[in-house]
């Protein structure tokens, strides 16, 4: 069974078809982060006339490389929320289209569900249940036990701040650029982790995350230092404040839990000092770390067809009348 | 010919559906549900004319300007049908619809066409009803305008003539107007874009 994806919750416009949910036969993406980089931020309004554009260009190229035509698709899934409203019904209403032309069915998906079958995808696998969730990315830091398709139970999230939200501000502060994840990473690359001490937001306070306190504790060095700072230090403290925070809370719920499997998802699952600190807590654990493929971590079509697919018998009968919501819980009903 | 036109302009959704010999024209309460409903509107226009997407030989969606979100929801489920259902789309701007209203109304010669925004501005058009031609519009303050025929689209301003761009005007330049059909054309028919957002609007004025 082939099932078309469609994405377009933030910055990133993608299509993608999937095989059985589990091998990628095409995958593209239109990047904006060219454009939104003198904002340094992503501006929905502009966004949103970008996906518009792109959309139509990429859905040629993908059935063109795969061979296929639309008449070859058995399934449409896209991504209803959550996200930027704009750029949601612009990528929504395409899939609409091709489901109402073709009469085959959508499939609505939740954006941060299908993060965590990305790691699945990436290892040609379907989801196996139960498993340990954590989810990091610019909007998102959820911590979840998965007991199966659809079925979570959210154990944490972030009060305020994301880490990739952190990480572009800390960026937009020190005048490195955006977006900021990969940029701290590499200016932290050779830095010393344990120069500058940061705190560990709510240590010791179950599985609440906070980030915003780092966001100024990072402001205070960076006035306190002036020119003594040490930027690649400062960096690389900064991630490792984010991750050994990550590791003691995720330690915590693997311990908890029981769970024996652990996935990594998220735009910011690509930082490597989280990737190498999350498999040493697995291997501490004996859990299974399973973690997406670099151009998997960040937004892709490809994750949503192939949760889409895992999920197809969950969907609401009238998936035509959904539309698209800025804020959808994980496994939550589609509020339509 | 048959056509369906779907104009997201507003808060609610106009739409008609017209062959050679007539048309007819709903309006639906869709106010900000739109994305919710285009199927649904498109399948209930379809069955009242009695006919089939197959059937159609153009799709038709207004251009703008108007709700931004409205018109791109419009564009993007149009646009995918164009192109996998290899139909011709064109795209109808308010300001030509409005033109064509006034020469089937009798008027003649140059006339100004208003426009309000969300914004205390209005876009303003110069327009040759004889001609139908119309420049590019121009942003302006609501306040400024005024003088002899100026007509104010779709809304009451003090002092200015109301124009309601009528279904009439709309059938013929749908028949009239040609429509997209390669995919690079296709490509080309976006809601029309004059005020920038507030970002860019915040970056062009950092010295």
């Amino acid at each position: 069974m082939i099932t078309l994806g469609i994405e377009s919750s933030c910055d990133d416009t993608s299509i993608a078809l999937v095989e059985n949910g589990t091998r990628v036969i095409s995958s593209l993406v239109s990047s904006q982060i060219e454009i939104h980089r003198r904002f340094g931020g992503v501006v929905p309004e502009v966004a949103s006339r970008k996906h518009l554009e792109a959309i139509l260009p990429l859905l040629r190229d993908c059935l063109g490389e795969a061979g296929l035509k639309i008449s070859d698709i058995d399934q449409i899934a896209a991504t209803a929320g959550p996200g930027l409203l704009g750029p949601l019904l612009v990528g929504l209403s395409t899939a609409k289209a091709l489901a109402w032309y073709t009469g085959k069915p959508l499939v609505p998906v939740n954006h941060i569900e299908a993060h965590l079958t990305a790691s699945f995808l990436a290892a040609g696998r379907a989801p196996e249940y139960p498993f340990l969730g954590l989810i990091v990315s610019g909007g998102h830091a959820n911590l979840v036990l998965a007991e199966g398709p659809r079925q979570y139970q959210v154990l944490g999230q972030t009060l305020d701040d994301a880490p990739g939200e952190l990480f572009d501000k800390v960026a937009r502060h020190l005048q490195l650029g955006y977006p900021g994840g990969p940029i701290i990473q590499k200016t932290g690359e050779n830095g010393d982790p344990k120069r500058y001490q940061l705190p560990r937001p709510m240590a010791g306070k179950g599985y609440v995350f906070s980030f915003s306190g780092l966001k100024t504790a990072v402001m205070r060095i960076v006035a306190h230092e002036k020119d003594e700072l040490n930027l690649p230090d400062l960096c690389a403290s900064l991630q490792h404040a984010v991750s050994q925070t990550f590791v003691e809370k995720v330690g915590m719920a693997l311990k908890e839990t029981r769970a024996r499997r652990l996935i990594l998802a998220g735009g910011v699952a690509a930082n490597a000092v989280l990737r190498r600190d999350m498999q040493q807590l697995a291997d501490r654990y004996h859990a299974e770390l399973l973690l997406p493929t670099l151009h998997l971590c960040t937004d892709n079509a490809a994750m949503i067809a192939a949760h889409g697919y895992f999920t197809a018998h969950l969907a609401p009968a009238e998936s035509l009348a959904v539309n698209a919501v800025a804020s959808w819980d994980m496994g939550a009903p589609h509020n339509f | 010919m048959r056509y369906l036109f779907l104009d997201a302009s507003e808060n609610a959704t106009n739409c008609q559906y017209g062959d050679e010999s007539s048309f007819f024209n709903q309006r639906f309460d869709t106010d900000r549900n739109l994305g919710a409903c285009v199927s649904r509107i498109c399948d209930e226009m379809l069955n009242q004319a009695g006919s089939s997407f197959a059937e159609l030989d153009r799709l038709s969606i207004c251009t703008g300007p108007g709700s931004l979100t409205g018109l791109r929801i419009a564009a993007a489920f149009f646009r995918t049908l164009a192109l996998i259902g290899d139909k011709p789309v064109s795209g109808i701007d308010i300001f030509k619809w409005s033109l064509k209203t006034l020469q089937l109304q009798g008027k003649k010669g140059k006339v100004m066409l208003i426009l309000p925004t969300l914004i205390d501005k209005a876009f303003v058009v110069e327009a040759d009803v004889d001609a139908q031609t119309c420049q590019s519009p121009e942003l302006q303050t609501r306040t400024a305008i005024t003088g002899p025929n100026t007509y104010a689209i779709r809304c009451d301003l003090p002092g200015l003539l109301r124009l309601d761009p009528e279904p009439e005007a709309l059938h013929e330049l749908i028949k009239s107007q040609p429509a997209a059909e390669t995919f690079e054309e296709i490509l080309g028919v976006l809601p029309m874009y004059v005020i920038p957002s507030q970002a860019e609007r915040k970056l062009e004025e950092k010295p």
